[in-house]
């Protein structure tokens, strides 16, 4: 459901609909037919302590009718107060942009950085004409404010505004430029609610505005993601015998932080299992639990995977005795995150692939216990069936500038990129320009293979690894919103601070599409004619060249022949599924692809952003002439024919350029890289664009000198509607 | 570069390469196979009560004894590499190497079973994974070798190898073996001390951890 104009909690929803609680207005302990803050005084006077049921009379008292009145009732009681006066949610913080839709609405902020929020008058045109106070507070949670709905601010005083009529832009005020603390602590960060005191009484009631009721937080503010945290770390060095060498690190306070995740690095070929000691610095600080083993990589991979499964049983089956019983009983074994690198990379894989298959039996975890697998650069020596990611939440960092496992086109082995599209849950990928592979180790040999003035060497590279790697457990493990935009938000509007502006990222990302339910209008896995999408729409087209097809380059060079249209596609060997399109324009004519919508996939109210990833061609004549950032604009029409457009740098950058690597033929331009851009349904809707976003019948994408780059060669994939 | 190294003493080609690393950049190419080692320096038969299994071939066989060898080879061969490597074997068996040995240019390896170096050859065949080779491979990389000239070490160089610790090694098990291997290792490719310390780690159990602690 999408945060924005929802008027009910989700779990008032909930409750309303319970079909027992509809008889009689539920929480209304007065009996007066309504249900406000008198209520919650009669709720009180029905509580006689944890387990009790509900007494004569107290029926009313247990809202959510499982037997018994305790704590969960009168949550649910506040947020119905709250409820009953129409606090409206809306996301507010976010920052400007300087072309439509003029403002981006965001959670995530790094410490340091301006905070903004913005109203779009045509959306919530009550607000015109007023003038309000504007409050940052703590952020508390839909309870708290129903216990307490005093508005503090923590800049002070809230400010005051009068909001016009005329535009988002005109509706747009800064609420920091920097100040707002991050400091909280192993958390990550901190957060805060927005409120719009539409009255001015100082507290959280009837007609004001709020971005962070329901959902946890409005804004979060960030720290330096690639500073180690808060906490003393403490290490030990053993081993239970053959490849079952270890180095564990964890806070020095565990016993005080309970149980806490489990992360497990495997090493690849001819490293050493000490050489990861920044990335458990950094994680343990933040209250993880960081093992490394030695990795039996040099038989191959199955004999790697075997070290991933069996060094994980070992930590958790000898817990009590490892370094004298510091963390007995404090692993949280059902959160367990598997990192591997290279041949470890794929070997984190394929243990994953034996635990689903069922051709290994783990002692002390099970497959659901594995919350998140990232690779680095890994090979793909198993191929399709065996190397699989499965549904598991499954991340890649790689660099392109990596001398071994190098995305060469000539072998299917150094191709990382199959792996993340094998993948079925939610994936991502970082992919940083002028890493090489060992730079994200304290001691492999220097194997940059590159321009000369693009390496980024290994302390920026491992700046960039630990801001992904805190963002990414943070998220997966912990929930954490705000560090989950670290993970899809263009770098190039907002990257982890501590990351050189320079450098370049290049991020992909895709929810799990049966978890998150998303509705994919075409991905180009079926109805392989160029003129149906997979979801069954007409697709029509002037752009040039079109060819849907696997996302394998079918060569051994990326030189640019006609008769290879993927060229530089890395994402699929023969035996894989992944299949995109292909296209360019050229100077002179405006060109387009338009995807009509199927009828049952019109309403796009439910989802949160239009996401799709596009990549440029390496080395294609277009692309060659262009050489920068490729623009273009993506436009949505309703059955009225009402259009609203957003160029796609309108968050960031466009579609980056590939890494500039030479070999394989002649030209520059390294492997296609994939990135993702989500673009906010809502914002097509500010400033009164009048489109109707339940009954859209087209998605058009328009390139030309009207639009964005006035030619280029673009790869296109997994055009979807999203709810995260 | 390599071809200076091999003249220097192990050591002094450890250190030289040391400094010569951090500045080196894309990997060297993978040399064609098959090719021959350039010197069997050491040879040691071995005996293991508790067998373990070699898992550097498919068929995994169990190993109750084999020889520890130390040879001097061109450091491109086993320059590490996450793509497929070159692989060592020994007439029908493959070795496991249990040190890198590209900046010294001696890897220390365990070959399992029967095997006579009067008779068999020592060679890298074909880049890929050992843990995917059986015998038909095996037998095909023998012929491949034999077709190139590749022929067992002379026999003085074998005398010399094995009269360096001729007495066949008794140990209990896997991890007393890995402990032989990390003292070679130390002795022939000190560079690789960190590999030698995690071969011997398994003697430090989880009761008796090395341990630090580091204030925020």
């Amino acid at each position: 459901m999408p945060k924005a104009v929802r008027s009910l909690p989700l779990a008032l929803v909930s409750v309303l609909a319970a079909p027992s609680l509809l008889a009689g207005p539920p929480g209304d302990c007065d009996n007066n037919g309504v249900v406000d803050a008198a209520d919650v005084a009669a709720w009180y006077a029905c509580f006689q302590g944890p387990l009790s049921p509900p007494g004569p009379g107290c029926e009313c008292a247990d809202l959510n009718g499982d037997g018994v009145v305790d704590m969960r009732d009168l949550a649910l009681l506040q947020q119905l107060v709250l409820a009953g006066a129409p606090v409206q949610e809306a996301e507010l913080a976010g920052l400007a942009t300087t072309i439509y839709p003029y403002f981006e609405h965001v959670n995530a902020f790094n410490v340091g950085s301006p905070v903004q929020m913005a109203i779009d008058p045509f959306l919530m045109p009550g607000l015109v004409g007023k003038n309000v106070h504007i409050y940052v507070v703590a952020d508390k949670s839909a309870a708290q404010w129903g216990s307490d709905p005093a508005l503090v601010d923590v800049r002070g005083a809230p400010q005051s505004f009068t909001f016009s009529g005329a535009s988002i832009q005109a509706n747009t005020v800064t609420l920091s430029l920097g100040t707002l603390s991050a400091n909280g602590g192993i958390a990550l960060g901190l957060g805060y609610d927005v409120v719009i005191d539409v009255n001015k009484d100082g507290v959280l009631n009837g007609g004001d505005v709020i971005d962070g009721l329901s959902n946890g937080i409005g804004l979060h503010v960030l720290p330096d993601l690639t500073l180690d945290g808060p906490l003393a770390t403490s290490s030990a060095t053993y081993s239970g015998g053959t490849f079952l060498g270890q180095v564990t690190v964890w806070p020095t306070n565990l016993a005080a932080l309970g149980p806490r995740p489990l992360v497990v690095i495997s090493h690849g070929n001819g490293h050493q299992y000490t050489w990861y000691n920044y990335l458990q610095q950094s994680l343990a600080s933040y209250g993880y639990i960081v093992m490394s083993h030695q990795n039996n990589t040099v038989p191959g991979i199955e004999s790697a995977s075997t070290t991933t499964l069996t060094n994980t049983d070992y930590l958790l089956a000898n817990q009590a005795t490892i370094a004298g019983g510091a963390l007995n009983g404090l692993i949280d074994s059902s959160r367990i995150i598997w990192i591997g690198h290279s041949r470890g990379g794929e070997g984190v894989v394929r243990a994953y692939d034996r635990i689903f298959d069922g051709a290994w039996a783990p002692q002390n975890y099970t497959l659901d216990d594995i919350v998140l697998i990232s690779s680095i650069a890994p090979t793909d020596f198993l191929g399709t069936a065996s190397s699989n990611p499965h549904d598991v939440n499954y991340h890649m960092l790689y660099g392109s500038a990596d001398g071994d496992v190098c995305g060469c086109p000539n072998n299917d082995v150094p191709q990382s990129f199959h792996l993340l599209d094998r993948a079925t849950g939610t994936r991502q990928a970082t992919y940083v320009h002028g890493a090489d592979h060992n730079d994200f180790n304290c001691c492999g040999v220097n194997d940059f293979t590159g321009p000369a003035g693009t390496e980024i060497g290994r302390p920026e590279a491992q700046r960039v690894a630990k801001a992904v790697y805190l963002a990414l457990i943070k998220h997966y493990v912990e929930g954490h919103q705000a560090a989950g935009e670290v993970l899809w938000r263009q770098y190039e509007r907002f990257k982890p601070i501590g990351v050189a502006g320079a450098t370049t990222v290049v991020s992909q990302f895709k929810p799990n599409p049966t978890t998150s339910a998303s509705f994919v209008i075409d991905d180009f896995q079926v109805n392989g004619s160029p003129n149906f999408s997979s979801s069954g729409g007409a697709v029509s087209y002037n752009v040039l060249n079109l060819t849907e097809g696997l996302l394998d380059d079918n060569n051994t060079s990326f030189e640019w022949l006609v008769s290879d249209p993927m060229n530089g596609m890395t994402y699929a060997r023969t035996t894989d599924y992944s299949r995109g399109v292909v296209f360019d324009w050229t100077l002179g004519t405006d060109r387009f692809i338009e995807w009509a919508i199927i009828p049952a996939g019109r309403d796009f109210t439910p989802y949160r952003h239009l996401s799709f990833r596009a990549c440029q061609g390496t080395r294609h004549p277009e692309t060659v002439a262009v050489l920068g950032d490729l623009v273009f604009t993506v436009t949505l029409r309703d059955a009225s024919g009402t259009t609203s457009s957003m160029r796609i740098d309108a968050f960031g950058g466009g579609i980056e350029e590939p890494y500039q690597r030479t070999g394989y033929g002649v030209g520059a331009g390294w492997q296609n890289e994939f990135e993702t851009i989500r673009l906010p349904l809502q914002a097509f809707r500010f400033n009164g664009s009048g489109l109707d976003l339940t009954n859209v019948v087209a998605v058009r994408f328009e390139f030309g000198t009207s639009y964005g780059a006035g030619r280029g060669r673009l790869g296109l994939d997994d055009l979807e509607l999203t709810r995260e | 570069m390599r071809a200076i190294m091999r003249h220097l003493n192990p050591m002094t080609a450890a250190l030289t390469l040391a400094l010569v690393l951090p500045c080196a950049a894309e990997p060297p190419p993978c040399p064609e196979t098959p090719a021959t080692i350039e010197r069997l320096l050491y040879l040691r038969p071995f005996t293991v009560e508790q067998p373990f299994q070699h898992v550097w071939r498919a068929e995994q066989p169990a190993v109750t004894r084999g020889v520890l060898i130390v040879v001097a080879v061109k450091p491109d061969l086993v320059y590490p590499r996450q793509i497929a490597e070159p692989v060592l074997y020994v007439g029908r068996q493959t070795a496991r190497r249990v040190n890198v040995g590209y900046a010294s240019g001696r890897v220390i390896a365990i070959v399992p079973g029967d095997v006579n170096l009067e008779t068999d050859p020592v060679w890298f065949g074909t880049p890929r994974l050992p843990e995917q080779v059986d015998a038909r491979i095996i037998a095909q990389e023998l012929e491949a070798a034999q077709r190139a000239g590749i022929r067992p070490v002379a026999g003085e160089q074998l005398r010399a190898a094995r009269s360096v610790e001729p007495e066949t090694l008794k140990l209990a098990d896997e991890e007393a073996l890995l402990r032989e291997a990390a003292r070679l290792i130390l002795k022939h490719a000190p560079d690789e001390r960190e590999q030698a310390e995690g071969l011997m780690l398994s003697s430090r159990k989880p009761g008796q951890p090395e341990k630090k602690e580091v204030k925020p």
